[in-house]
């Protein structure tokens, strides 16, 4: 068996098990095979739900698994605490910032900006929905150009599994279930889920970085340069 | 009594005896071979298995008896032990990528497996007691050895930005040294890290308005 192949299957029976086992063709990684970016900075997320949590929830779940990929992840809070000393304290300033900015107080190679776009739990009675959605945009710090881009929708309504029995006890049981999942969503797993989806997918997701030495730059099967 | 004393019939154990001198003999290769040997080991654990899953196929049909009636080998254990015979081929498979991205490969690891695969074999064609005790030992103390092969090694993998993270409080609390060491150790880790961080310590270098000073 081929040895990145045979690591790669739980990931892509996952992906294939989220995404409906939809045929995804792979991006054009032309962009970023010619950045070739070995560090990123990421960046507090850009907040268009209605949560006020949500950016700092999701902000302490992007670096791991960016920085599984195999790239330098510049360390969170104090790239946070940096931006807020240097007049960048609003996300969307940051966003909209010339990313060559962010190189002259970071040096980093590619800047990682994510938006929130849904963050919510939909209550039916019967039925609780958990919504995350988020888009993922990284930019070259050099030039400024987006070199790789992502989106993810997860979603979570939690179902009572009662066998059989009084079908009025099992309504009971769905209306609880979906009263718990109101009152506590489960933002955190679906959250951890589309940052790894995002970050790792084959053919979606980052190819290998540099320290990942045995997959780095022997990915091009995976991560195309150009489209197929 | 000299029926005891003849030797038994060896051939229904010839599956597990190919698969036990097998694995000792890769042992003794690994032994004076070292490390790098653990890939063609790991190989020819896989063709070691494949060779006794041909025995066991090869062997005559119908119910065979040995040891006095404590070793059985019947078409349900020949069954069983085709599929622990490929689960073991399946684990050493899937391990090695893994083994070898953590920096983790033993030759040990596969002989280890073999030899509970041994004992798997043993358990399936126990008769009696002793024939099951017999195997499960020889399982469970190759498993044991297994599950702790990595225990105390000590794990040197620390974080990006994690050494960076604890010098910035370090630095915020004013603990000038300790934060530049454990910056230094970060961009020597990693060193895409180095303009930030030298930013960061020249900023902080610069002697800023302190209490002390104020009151001189």
């Amino acid at each position: 068996m081929n040895r990145d192949t045979s690591k790669l299957i739980p990931a892509v029976l996952l992906a294939a098990l989220i995404s409906g086992c939809q045929a995804v063709k792979p991006k054009d990684y032309s962009a970023f095979r010619s950045e070739d970016p070995r560090s990123i900075l990421v960046v507090p997320a850009l907040n268009n739900s209605t949560s006020v949590t949500a950016p700092d929830f999701f902000f302490s779940t992007v670096s791991q698994p960016f920085a599984e990929r195999g790239y330098y992840v510049f360390p969170a809070n104090m790239v946070k605490s940096v931006l807020e000393q240097n007049g960048l304290a609003d996300p969307g300033l940051v966003h909209n910032a010339d990313p060559r900015r962010l190189d002259a107080l970071f040096g980093c190679s590619a800047v990682l900006l994510i938006t929130i776009e849904k963050w919510q739990s939909q209550y039916v009675v019967l039925a609780t929905t958990t919504t995350v959605q988020f888009e993922y945009i990284m930019k070259s710090c050099k030039t400024g150009a987006t070199i790789w881009q992502d989106q993810r929708t997860m979603e979570y309504s939690p179902q009572a599994n009662s066998g059989g029995g009084n079908p009025l006890a099992a309504l009971v049981a769905q209306a609880i279930i979906a009263a718990i999942e109101k009152a506590d969503p489960n933002y955190m797993p679906l959250t951890r889920q589309a940052n790894l989806l995002a970050a790792s997918s084959t053919g979606q997701g980052l190819p290998a970085g540099p320290y990942l030495a045995d997959k780095y730059h022997k990915d091009m099967d995976q991560f195309p340069v150009g489209a197929r | 009594m000299p029926e005891t004393l003849e030797i038994p019939a060896l051939l229904p154990a010839l599956p597990e005896i190919v698969l036990a001198l097998g694995a000792m003999a890769l042992l003794m290769v690994g032994a004076f071979r070292g490390e790098q040997a653990t890939k063609s080991i790991d190989g020819a654990a896989i063709l070691l298995l494949i060779l006794t899953g041909a025995v066991i196929v090869w062997l005559p049909a119908g119910k065979l008896v040995t040891f006095g009636g404590s070793f059985v080998v019947d078409n349900f254990a020949r069954f069983l032990k085709l599929l622990a015979l490929t689960g073991s081929a399946a684990a050493i498979l899937m391990s090695t990528d893994y083994l070898a991205a953590e920096k983790r490969q033993r030759f040990e690891y596969s002989i280890l497996i073999l030899l509970a695969t041994t004992g798997m074999m043993m358990l399936i064609s126990a008769a009696d007691l002793i024939a099951l005790y017999l195997g499960l030992e020889l399982m469970s103390l190759s498993l044991y050895v297994v599950a702790a092969i990595d225990r105390g090694k000590k794990q040197n993998n620390v974080a990006p930005g994690m050494l960076a993270e604890l010098g910035y409080l370090y630095l915020e609390d004013g603990d000038m040294a300790q934060a530049r060491a454990l910056f230094q150790e970060e961009i020597q880790r990693f060193p895409e890290s180095q303009p930030f961080l030298i930013r960061i310590l020249e900023r902080s270098a610069v002697p800023q308005p302190s209490m002390a000073g104020g009151t001189s």
